[in-house]
């Protein structure tokens, strides 16, 4: 099931907005990151794809939530690829 | 999923989002040992070659133990990335131990691919050959070396006086060639890239550097955590990973690059802001014949071009474009502003176009008219797609119509000189150009009786069953055509060794020697460092052994005017070298001996080269490369500026000394906005664009062999918007069949993810062999350049499956 790198970016800094980051933190799926500026890193770890657009939903709602951006997503997990047998 | 690898994905999703978070977007990983501290043990060598992947030129340290590949590091001696390394670079050593590697060579006898020899595979392709030489191309790559590349050239064009000969790089950069070609009369890039470290304001023309070229783009984004102010505006049709690092994004429909371009002339010339000096000194009016236009063009007037110019108003060009006027006042602002320097960036955005040598013209134009031209920083520049395609296609000249050194084969002249320094017969050379890639795959897949005048094609490192757009129609229509013969010579099974009659194993990068030239001009080499596994061998001995197999039949071609075979290579008792035996190949130095024949073309074009041994030291040097009184060999950064280019006459600021016009001077072209061959309607409502995403490298074949790298982007997908995918109930993951006039894929959608098309647009990566896309996009292609466009065609999304959700 999908495991996404994603990077949260905040229309201020990431101090100023304690209590959406909290609210990130109340999300059993998510992983906490590094924080720079106005951007933090999550990781979702979710049981179903379903799950994940929830998740996914609710943390581009929250309050000063500007942009979710993906930096990697592991959604095709029976697709690993065993080398070719073209021939 | 096991606990195992859930947790290592975990681990690099995090890696991956951190590394965003605080590179400002950038997942490049430093290499932490400097060249000269480089960990040492027993048998443990360390040596240097270029990256095998990208048109950057990366270097990296090589280390080898017990004949195998075990390390690589960031070269930190090395110019171009100072020992970073993009996530593929990391892992370039995996590419060689992939499980499924090519090791024999194999016949398809009966339909089964049956291992032969060496020596029946040389001699079946020798045979084809010698029966119908005129109906044999040869389709190559700009990740040939330059030396398979020039011998690939010498044996067709020297040696079977066929021009059919053409490399994959008609697909990524020919629009690039015939713009510089077009604008400056010679070839390639001027600046370099210390541009990105010296400019204020980086455009990036339907450009990703971030996840295409992301060292590069590092060296810009690092200024801005060095307290440097260094403004980003991305020009695209869609949200990339280089928006996210740009101040600026500026949203345009597909062919909104021509009007834009367009748009900021017209403004520099409207508000009398373009730079009067500079174009009165250095610079013509040039634009379309209107019966049948040429390169050339032919000259207009200044006021001429102010009056064709005069309609494409900001609010015309917010009209063909979808930029808001205000934005096209903005670049025409900054573009009027002498003390600052801009540098813009393109690749396959701007050169898969079917106005692609339009629109590389017309931003050579931009830069021209506004003197933002020829200082560090201030630079016009295409990136390269592939690590040999500006060394081995644009310089020693692999395509239907050219000869090594920008010499083509339509001029006599250019003949002569060819058929000289190749010692062939007079007359050697066909003045006729061969089959552009299109038109040779058209042909092939065309039944000889109606006319499919190539019979037998020899497909060296590239994968054509792939790449290919359309291809239904231009590469699996072969199959069933009996009497046509498909040679491929590759590393691991492919989806064009799929359809291979005859399937050659070959070497790859450190497993023989090797030349690449990146997209600034720099010329590197490396040596052979491990042995290929089992019977694979280098793509250039099987080029020889191929010509030395002909000699023997009788070729005619393949003798030199003083009838010794056109390779050969002797000792320094003049003993002639064996080299089309395969082990006696590295007998001698193969590369440095047709490295120092093709030197001898590099100079008419000024585009010279210095000695074999001077590259051996070097982490690269960037041509021209001209001799010092003292005997040492300087390179050049910035070309036509009188600073730094010898070639420039003394006193000069600037000299454009292949100007199409004879006068010195660069030409802006004018071109008439066009509208995209195909558009979306009704029965197809979607733009489809492809492209490429940072873990792989084109077809994935060696990066999808990389573990690492296959786990962190496993499969295709298709990148939606969310308002589209919700009009349509498509949700996030679920399969959707893309469907277009040619053909249909199967992926699953992304929304929201790394790339962020707007409503209307679908985006879909090509690595995926699994997932062929290019069964969907269109051939159309450029009148000049004969490139195709795979990044705007029509197409719909049609909901396939419904996810099955767990209660």
């Amino acid at each position: 099931m999908p495991i996404s790198g994603l990077v949260v970016t905040f229309a201020s800094s990431v101090e100023e907005h304690i209590s959406t980051i909290e609210s990130i933190t109340n999300i059993p799926e998510i992983d906490l990151g590094q924080a720079c500026g106005s951007k933090l890193a999550i990781v979702v770890d979710s049981e179903t794809k379903t799950r994940d657009q929830e998740i996914w939903n609710a943390v581009r709602d929250l309050p000063g939530v500007i942009d979710l951006a993906v930096a990697m997503v592991a959604f095709d997990e029976d697709t690993e690829e065993e080398p070719s047998t073209r021939n | 999923m096991n606990n195992d690898r859930r947790a290592l994905l975990k681990t690099a999703a995090m890696a991956a989002a951190g590394s965003m978070v605080a590179g400002a977007t950038l997942p490049v990983l430093q290499a932490d040992q400097a060249v000269d501290g480089l960990p040492t043990g027993e048998g443990l060598e360390w040596n240097k070659a270029p990256c095998r992947f990208c048109g950057t030129g990366c270097h990296v340290q090589v280390g080898v133990e017990n004949g195998r590949v075990v390390a690589v590091a960031g070269d930190k001696a090395a110019d171009v990335n100072k020992g970073l390394l993009c996530v593929k670079g990391y892992h370039v050593g995996g590419i060689l131990y992939g499980k499924d590697r090519l090791t024999r060579p194999l016949l398809r006898k009966d339909g089964k691919l049956t291992e032969i020899s060496w020596d029946e595979a040389i001699e079946t392709i020798a045979q084809r050959i010698f029966d119908s030489p005129d109906t044999f191309a040869f389709y190559g790559s700009g990740q040939w070396t330059i030396p398979e590349g020039y011998a690939a050239q010498k044996f067709m064009k020297g040696g079977l006086s066929n021009n059919h000969i053409d490399p994959n790089a008609r697909l990524c950069m020919a629009s690039a060639v015939t713009g510089f070609l077009a604008t400056y009369g010679v070839d390639e890039p001027a600046g370099c890239y210390q541009d990105l470290d010296e400019c204020d304001v980086l455009i990036t023309w339907g450009n990703n550097p971030a996840e295409m070229h992301p060292v590069l783009f590092s060296r810009v984004t690092d200024r801005r955590s060095r307290g440097e102010q260094v403004r980003i505006i991305d020009i695209g049709t869609r949200r990339t990973r280089t928006t996210d690092a740009a101040n600026d994004y500026l949203e345009m429909k597909p062919h909104g690059d021509v009007a834009i371009s367009l748009g900021i002339m017209h403004l520099l010339i409207e508000n009398d802001n373009y730079d009067q000096s500079f174009v009165e000194k250095h610079c013509n009016f040039r634009g379309d014949e209107a019966d049948t236009p040429t390169l050339q063009g032919e000259p207009i007037s200044e006021e001429e071009f102010r009056q064709r110019i005069a309609k494409y108003t900001p609010e015309h060009v917010e009209e063909l474009s979808g930029v808001p006027a205000d934005k096209i006042r903005m670049l025409a602002d900054l573009f009027g502003q002498h003390d600052i320097r801009i540098t813009s960036l393109w690749c396959m955005g701007m050169n898969q176009h079917t106005m692609g040598t339009a629109i590389n013209s017309l931003v050579h134009g931009v830069h021209l008219l506004s003197g933002h031209f020829g200082r560090p920083g201030d630079a016009p520049t295409s990136l390269t797609g592939q690590p040999s395609a500006c060394g081995t296609v644009r310089e020693v000249g692999t395509l239907a119509h050219a000869l090594p050194g920008g010499r083509v084969v339509t001029k006599p002249e250019h003949r002569e000189q060819s058929e000289g320094f190749w010692n062939v017969r007079e007359g050697s050379i066909s003045e006729v150009p061969g089959y552009h890639t299109v038109k040779m795959f058209e042909q092939f897949t065309k039944p000889t009786a109606a006319g499919g005048d190539i019979t037998t094609m020899f497909v060296q490192v590239t994968n054509p069953g792939q790449t290919l757009p359309n291809l239904n129609t231009l590469f699996n229509d072969k199959q069933g055509l009996e009497d046509k013969f498909l040679i491929v010579s590759d590393v691991y099974p492919t989806a064009t060794t799929a359809l291979a009659d005859l399937i050659l194993p070959a070497a790859m990068w450190v497993e023989k020697n090797g030349m690449f030239g990146n997209s600034e001009r720099r010329t590197q080499q490396w040596f052979k460092m491990v042995d290929p596994p089992g019977e694979a061998r280098d793509d250039c001995w099987m080029t020889i052994a191929i010509a030395h197999k002909l000699f023997e039949m009788g070729h005619e071609g393949m003798k030199d005017k003083d009838g010794e075979f056109i390779f050969a290579v002797k000792d320094d008792a003049g003993q002639e070298i064996p080299v089309w035996e395969f082990d006696r190949y590295y007998d001698t130095n193969v590369d440095k001996h047709l490295f120092e024949e093709y030197r001898q073309f590099t100079t008419m074009k000024h585009k010279n080269l210095a000695p074999y041994e001077e590259y051996v030291k070097a982490r690269g040097l960037r041509w021209p490369v001209v001799e010092q009184e003292d005997g040492s060999w300087r390179e050049t950064k910035f070309r036509f500026s009188g600073f730094d280019d010898p070639f420039v006459k003394a006193g000069e600021e600037f000299e454009f000394y292949h100007s199409s016009s004879s006068d010195g001077r660069a030409q802006i072209w004018f071109h008439e906005y066009q509208p995209p061959p195909e558009m979306p309607d009704e029965e197809y409502p979607m733009w489809l664009c492809t492209g490429r995403v940072l873990e792989h490298w084109h077809t994935g074949t060696m990066t999808r062999r990389v573990s690492q790298l296959s786990r962190a982007m496993p499969t295709a997908y298709v990148e939606m918007h969310l308002e589209d995918a919700q009009a349509a109930n498509i949700r996030q993951g679920e399969i959707v069949t893309i469907e277009s006039r040619r053909g249909v894929c199967d992926l699953p959608v992304w929304i929201d993810g790394r790339g962020r098309p707007p409503r209307g647009t679908i985006f879909v990566p090509f690595f995926d062999e699994t997932k062929l896309i290019n069964n969907c996009t269109l051939e159309a292609y450029d009148p000049f350049s004969k490139q195709p466009d795979y990044k705007k065609c029509a197409a719909r999304v049609v909901k396939k499956t419904t996810a099955k959700v767990p209660s």
